[in-house]
Protein backbone atom coordinates (compact mmCIF):
# COMPACT_ATOMS: atom_id res chain seq x y z
CA UNK A 1 0.00 0.00 0.00
CA UNK A 2 1.35 3.37 -0.88
CA UNK A 3 1.85 5.84 1.98
CA UNK A 4 -0.42 8.82 1.41
CA UNK A 5 1.26 12.18 1.06
CA UNK A 6 -2.07 13.94 1.50
CA UNK A 7 -2.49 17.58 0.66
CA UNK A 8 -0.36 20.30 2.19
CA UNK A 9 -1.28 23.97 2.21
CA UNK A 10 1.19 26.64 3.27
CA UNK A 11 -0.07 30.21 3.54
CA UNK A 12 2.38 33.03 4.11
CA UNK A 13 6.14 33.10 4.53
CA UNK A 14 6.79 33.13 8.28
CA UNK A 15 6.50 29.50 9.35
CA UNK A 16 8.23 29.39 12.74
CA UNK A 17 9.61 31.99 15.13
CA UNK A 18 11.74 31.77 18.24
CA UNK A 19 13.52 34.39 20.32
CA UNK A 20 15.41 35.06 23.53
CA UNK A 21 15.50 38.39 25.35
CA UNK A 22 16.64 39.56 28.77
CA UNK A 23 14.02 40.40 31.35
CA UNK A 24 13.96 43.36 31.48
CA UNK A 25 15.61 43.83 28.10
CA UNK A 26 17.19 47.15 29.01
CA UNK A 27 20.51 48.87 29.37
CA UNK A 28 22.05 47.79 32.72
CA UNK A 29 19.41 45.06 32.94
CA UNK A 30 18.77 43.33 36.29
CA UNK A 31 18.44 39.98 34.49
CA UNK A 32 20.90 37.55 36.18
CA UNK A 33 22.37 36.72 32.77
CA UNK A 34 24.18 40.06 32.80
CA UNK A 35 26.63 41.61 33.32
CA UNK A 36 28.83 39.33 31.26
CA UNK A 37 32.49 40.36 31.46
CA UNK A 38 34.87 39.13 28.79
CA UNK A 39 38.53 39.66 28.00
CA UNK A 40 40.84 38.01 25.52
CA UNK A 41 41.44 35.26 28.10
CA UNK A 42 37.90 33.99 27.60
CA UNK A 43 36.89 31.50 24.94
CA UNK A 44 33.74 32.37 23.00
CA UNK A 45 31.20 33.28 25.67
CA UNK A 46 27.59 32.33 25.09
CA UNK A 47 25.27 35.34 25.21
CA UNK A 48 22.07 33.63 24.10
CA UNK A 49 20.63 30.57 22.40
CA UNK A 50 17.38 29.82 20.55
CA UNK A 51 15.85 26.68 19.07
CA UNK A 52 13.94 27.13 15.84
CA UNK A 53 11.53 24.63 14.27
CA UNK A 54 12.48 24.08 10.64
CA UNK A 55 10.02 23.43 7.82
CA UNK A 56 11.05 21.61 4.64
CA UNK A 57 12.85 23.71 2.02
CA UNK A 58 13.11 26.79 4.20
CA UNK A 59 15.71 29.19 5.60
CA UNK A 60 16.26 30.89 8.95
CA UNK A 61 16.55 34.67 9.25
CA UNK A 62 18.72 35.39 12.28
CA UNK A 63 18.73 38.74 14.04
CA UNK A 64 20.69 39.82 17.12
CA UNK A 65 21.27 42.91 19.22
CA UNK A 66 23.76 43.07 22.10
CA UNK A 67 24.95 46.13 24.01
CA UNK A 68 28.22 46.50 25.88
CA UNK A 69 30.45 48.98 27.66
CA UNK A 70 34.22 49.36 27.27
CA UNK A 71 36.34 51.22 29.82
CA UNK A 72 39.92 52.33 29.90
CA UNK A 73 41.39 51.64 26.50
CA UNK A 74 43.83 53.85 24.62
CA UNK A 75 43.21 51.82 21.48
CA UNK A 76 39.89 50.38 20.34
CA UNK A 77 38.84 47.07 21.87
CA UNK A 78 37.21 44.72 19.43
CA UNK A 79 34.53 42.14 20.07
CA UNK A 80 33.89 39.31 17.66
CA UNK A 81 30.30 38.11 17.55
CA UNK A 82 29.54 34.66 16.19
CA UNK A 83 26.38 32.71 15.47
CA UNK A 84 26.73 28.94 15.58
CA UNK A 85 24.43 26.21 14.35
CA UNK A 86 24.83 23.83 17.26
CA UNK A 87 27.01 24.27 20.33
CA UNK A 88 30.13 26.45 19.78
CA UNK A 89 32.41 23.57 20.79
CA UNK A 90 31.31 21.36 17.90
CA UNK A 91 28.74 23.23 15.79
CA UNK A 92 28.98 25.04 12.49
CA UNK A 93 29.87 28.71 12.30
CA UNK A 94 27.17 30.43 10.24
CA UNK A 95 27.99 34.11 10.81
CA UNK A 96 30.54 36.38 12.44
CA UNK A 97 31.20 40.09 12.65
CA UNK A 98 33.37 42.47 14.66
CA UNK A 99 32.59 45.73 16.42
CA UNK A 100 34.74 47.93 18.63
CA UNK A 101 34.61 50.49 21.42
CA UNK A 102 37.11 52.89 22.90
CA UNK A 103 36.31 54.46 26.23
CA UNK A 104 38.06 56.09 29.11
CA UNK A 105 38.19 55.06 32.77
CA UNK A 106 35.44 57.37 33.95
CA UNK A 107 32.67 56.96 31.42
CA UNK A 108 33.52 54.26 28.96
CA UNK A 109 31.99 53.72 25.57
CA UNK A 110 28.49 52.35 25.26
CA UNK A 111 28.03 50.37 22.09
CA UNK A 112 24.82 48.88 20.71
CA UNK A 113 25.60 46.21 18.11
CA UNK A 114 23.00 44.71 15.78
CA UNK A 115 23.43 42.28 12.94
CA UNK A 116 21.44 39.93 10.76
CA UNK A 117 22.08 36.92 8.55
CA UNK A 118 20.33 34.11 6.73
CA UNK A 119 21.14 30.47 7.43
CA UNK A 120 20.24 28.45 4.37
CA UNK A 121 19.02 25.23 5.89
CA UNK A 122 17.42 23.73 2.78
CA UNK A 123 19.85 20.83 2.74
CA UNK A 124 19.63 19.95 6.41
CA UNK A 125 17.54 17.05 7.62
CA UNK A 126 16.85 18.58 11.05
CA UNK A 127 13.38 19.57 12.15
CA UNK A 128 14.79 21.77 14.95
CA UNK A 129 18.05 23.73 15.05
CA UNK A 130 19.61 25.37 18.11
CA UNK A 131 21.58 28.53 17.38
CA UNK A 132 24.10 30.05 19.79
CA UNK A 133 25.20 33.70 19.91
CA UNK A 134 28.72 34.15 21.30
CA UNK A 135 31.16 36.99 21.90
CA UNK A 136 34.93 37.07 22.31
CA UNK A 137 37.44 39.87 22.80
CA UNK A 138 40.78 40.62 21.24
CA UNK A 139 42.24 42.68 24.08
CA UNK A 140 42.75 42.26 27.79
CA UNK A 141 40.63 45.34 28.50
CA UNK A 142 37.30 44.37 30.03
CA UNK A 143 34.25 44.43 27.83
CA UNK A 144 31.04 44.30 29.83
CA UNK A 145 27.75 43.17 28.28
CA UNK A 146 25.09 45.07 30.20
CA UNK A 147 21.98 44.49 28.13
CA UNK A 148 19.92 44.49 26.14
CA UNK A 149 20.48 41.13 24.45
CA UNK A 150 18.00 40.07 21.77
CA UNK A 151 18.36 36.96 19.62
CA UNK A 152 15.70 36.08 17.05
CA UNK A 153 15.25 33.25 14.56
CA UNK A 154 12.51 33.40 11.94
CA UNK A 155 11.93 30.34 9.73
CA UNK A 156 10.89 31.50 6.28
CA UNK B 1 0.80 7.41 8.09
CA UNK B 2 0.59 11.08 7.35
CA UNK B 3 -2.71 12.88 7.73
CA UNK B 4 -4.67 13.62 4.60
CA UNK B 5 -4.54 17.38 4.98
CA UNK B 6 -1.96 19.68 6.50
CA UNK B 7 -2.47 23.42 6.81
CA UNK B 8 0.38 25.77 7.71
CA UNK B 9 -0.67 29.38 8.22
CA UNK B 10 1.46 32.46 8.27
CA UNK B 11 2.33 33.57 11.78
CA UNK B 12 2.31 37.27 10.90
CA UNK B 13 -1.05 38.83 11.68
CA UNK B 14 -0.20 42.52 11.87
CA UNK B 15 2.41 45.03 10.74
CA UNK B 16 2.80 48.76 11.42
CA UNK B 17 5.66 51.12 10.71
CA UNK B 18 6.80 54.71 10.74
CA UNK B 19 9.64 56.23 8.73
CA UNK B 20 10.88 59.67 7.83
CA UNK B 21 10.10 61.02 4.35
CA UNK B 22 12.67 60.76 2.81
CA UNK B 23 14.15 58.19 5.17
CA UNK B 24 17.74 59.18 4.57
CA UNK B 25 20.81 60.50 6.30
CA UNK B 26 20.36 64.26 6.75
CA UNK B 27 16.70 63.86 5.82
CA UNK B 28 14.68 66.92 4.85
CA UNK B 29 11.70 65.61 6.82
CA UNK B 30 10.69 68.43 9.21
CA UNK B 31 10.90 66.00 12.16
CA UNK B 32 14.71 66.19 11.96
CA UNK B 33 17.29 67.32 12.86
CA UNK B 34 16.64 66.85 16.58
CA UNK B 35 19.39 68.48 18.63
CA UNK B 36 20.19 66.82 21.96
CA UNK B 37 22.31 67.52 25.01
CA UNK B 38 21.89 66.80 28.68
CA UNK B 39 19.35 69.59 29.11
CA UNK B 40 16.99 68.39 26.37
CA UNK B 41 15.37 65.57 28.31
CA UNK B 42 13.59 62.61 26.75
CA UNK B 43 12.41 63.23 23.18
CA UNK B 44 9.93 61.09 21.26
CA UNK B 45 11.28 60.05 17.86
CA UNK B 46 8.39 57.93 16.64
CA UNK B 47 5.09 56.38 17.73
CA UNK B 48 3.26 53.48 16.12
CA UNK B 49 -0.06 51.86 17.04
CA UNK B 50 -0.71 48.24 16.18
CA UNK B 51 -4.03 46.40 16.44
CA UNK B 52 -3.45 43.18 18.38
CA UNK B 53 -5.55 40.28 17.20
CA UNK B 54 -4.56 37.50 19.57
CA UNK B 55 -3.69 37.11 23.26
CA UNK B 56 -1.22 34.42 22.20
CA UNK B 57 1.05 36.62 20.16
CA UNK B 58 4.35 38.45 20.34
CA UNK B 59 5.15 41.91 19.08
CA UNK B 60 8.50 42.08 17.29
CA UNK B 61 9.79 45.64 17.56
CA UNK B 62 12.62 46.99 15.44
CA UNK B 63 14.11 50.44 14.98
CA UNK B 64 16.95 52.18 13.17
CA UNK B 65 18.17 55.68 14.09
CA UNK B 66 20.93 57.70 12.45
CA UNK B 67 22.72 60.38 14.46
CA UNK B 68 25.72 62.72 14.41
CA UNK B 69 27.95 63.37 17.42
CA UNK B 70 29.55 66.82 17.32
CA UNK B 71 32.00 66.29 20.18
CA UNK B 72 34.03 65.65 22.24
CA UNK B 73 37.53 65.43 20.83
CA UNK B 74 39.21 62.05 20.98
CA UNK B 75 40.76 62.66 24.38
CA UNK B 76 37.38 63.31 26.01
CA UNK B 77 34.73 60.89 27.24
CA UNK B 78 32.32 59.66 24.54
CA UNK B 79 28.92 61.34 24.27
CA UNK B 80 26.19 58.82 25.04
CA UNK B 81 22.44 58.55 24.70
CA UNK B 82 19.81 56.04 25.77
CA UNK B 83 17.08 54.86 23.40
CA UNK B 84 13.88 53.56 24.95
CA UNK B 85 10.74 51.82 23.70
CA UNK B 86 7.63 52.45 25.81
CA UNK B 87 4.34 50.62 25.65
CA UNK B 88 1.96 53.52 26.16
CA UNK B 89 3.06 57.06 26.83
CA UNK B 90 6.73 57.78 27.51
CA UNK B 91 7.36 58.15 31.23
CA UNK B 92 3.98 56.80 32.33
CA UNK B 93 3.66 53.64 30.21
CA UNK B 94 5.65 50.42 30.53
CA UNK B 95 9.31 50.49 29.60
CA UNK B 96 9.78 47.43 27.39
CA UNK B 97 13.28 48.05 26.03
CA UNK B 98 16.26 50.36 26.32
CA UNK B 99 19.81 50.48 25.08
CA UNK B 100 22.71 52.92 25.27
CA UNK B 101 24.97 53.93 22.43
CA UNK B 102 27.64 56.59 22.04
CA UNK B 103 29.96 58.38 19.69
CA UNK B 104 33.05 60.50 19.88
CA UNK B 105 33.75 63.20 17.32
CA UNK B 106 34.93 66.76 16.98
CA UNK B 107 32.85 69.85 16.20
CA UNK B 108 34.52 70.20 12.83
CA UNK B 109 34.89 66.49 12.28
CA UNK B 110 31.78 64.82 13.70
CA UNK B 111 31.12 61.13 14.03
CA UNK B 112 28.18 59.69 12.11
CA UNK B 113 26.67 56.56 13.61
CA UNK B 114 23.60 54.39 13.31
CA UNK B 115 21.85 52.33 15.97
CA UNK B 116 19.61 49.34 15.36
CA UNK B 117 17.22 48.21 18.10
CA UNK B 118 15.46 44.86 18.35
CA UNK B 119 13.13 43.40 20.91
CA UNK B 120 10.21 41.00 21.24
CA UNK B 121 7.44 42.12 23.60
CA UNK B 122 5.76 39.03 25.03
CA UNK B 123 3.86 40.57 27.94
CA UNK B 124 0.22 39.59 28.32
CA UNK B 125 -2.36 41.90 26.84
CA UNK B 126 -6.08 42.26 26.55
CA UNK B 127 -7.51 41.50 23.16
CA UNK B 128 -8.61 42.88 20.78
CA UNK B 129 -6.62 45.99 21.56
CA UNK B 130 -4.73 48.86 20.06
CA UNK B 131 -1.24 49.08 21.51
CA UNK B 132 0.93 52.16 21.02
CA UNK B 133 4.70 51.95 21.20
CA UNK B 134 6.86 55.06 21.43
CA UNK B 135 10.55 55.29 20.58
CA UNK B 136 12.43 57.94 22.58
CA UNK B 137 15.98 59.15 23.04
CA UNK B 138 17.71 61.01 25.87
CA UNK B 139 21.28 62.28 25.88
CA UNK B 140 23.13 62.51 29.16
CA UNK B 141 26.28 64.37 28.21
CA UNK B 142 26.80 68.07 27.59
CA UNK B 143 28.13 67.32 24.12
CA UNK B 144 25.92 68.09 21.15
CA UNK B 145 24.21 65.20 19.34
CA UNK B 146 21.86 65.56 16.38
CA UNK B 147 19.36 62.93 15.29
CA UNK B 148 19.55 63.43 11.52
CA UNK B 149 17.78 60.41 10.07
CA UNK B 150 17.01 57.86 9.02
CA UNK B 151 14.40 56.86 11.59
CA UNK B 152 12.58 53.58 11.09
CA UNK B 153 10.25 52.02 13.66
CA UNK B 154 8.35 48.79 12.97
CA UNK B 155 6.06 46.44 14.88
CA UNK B 156 5.03 42.96 13.75
CA UNK B 157 2.43 40.80 15.49
CA UNK B 158 3.43 37.13 15.41
CA UNK B 159 1.12 34.34 16.58
CA UNK B 160 2.62 32.13 19.30
CA UNK B 161 1.15 28.81 18.18
CA UNK B 162 2.61 25.71 16.60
Amino acid sequence: MNKSQGLQFTMGKLLNFDFDVLKPNTTNSTDPTVPIIITEANTPTILSKITVNIADNSNVWLYATAAFNVRGADLPVSVIFKIWRGHPSKGDLVFSTADAGQGNEEVGTFRNSSFTSIDMTCNTSCSRITYYLTAESTKDTQMIFIGPITFIGANL
Amino acid sequence: MSSAFQFTFDKVTGFEYDTLNPNTSNSTDPRVPIPLDNTTGEVTLSTITIPVNSKKSFIWLSATIGFRVNGPVASGAPAAMTFKIWKGSPGTGSLVYSTTDSGQGGAGDPTFRISNLNHVDKEKKSCPALISYSLTVEAFDIESIDIIGPITFTAVEIIDEE
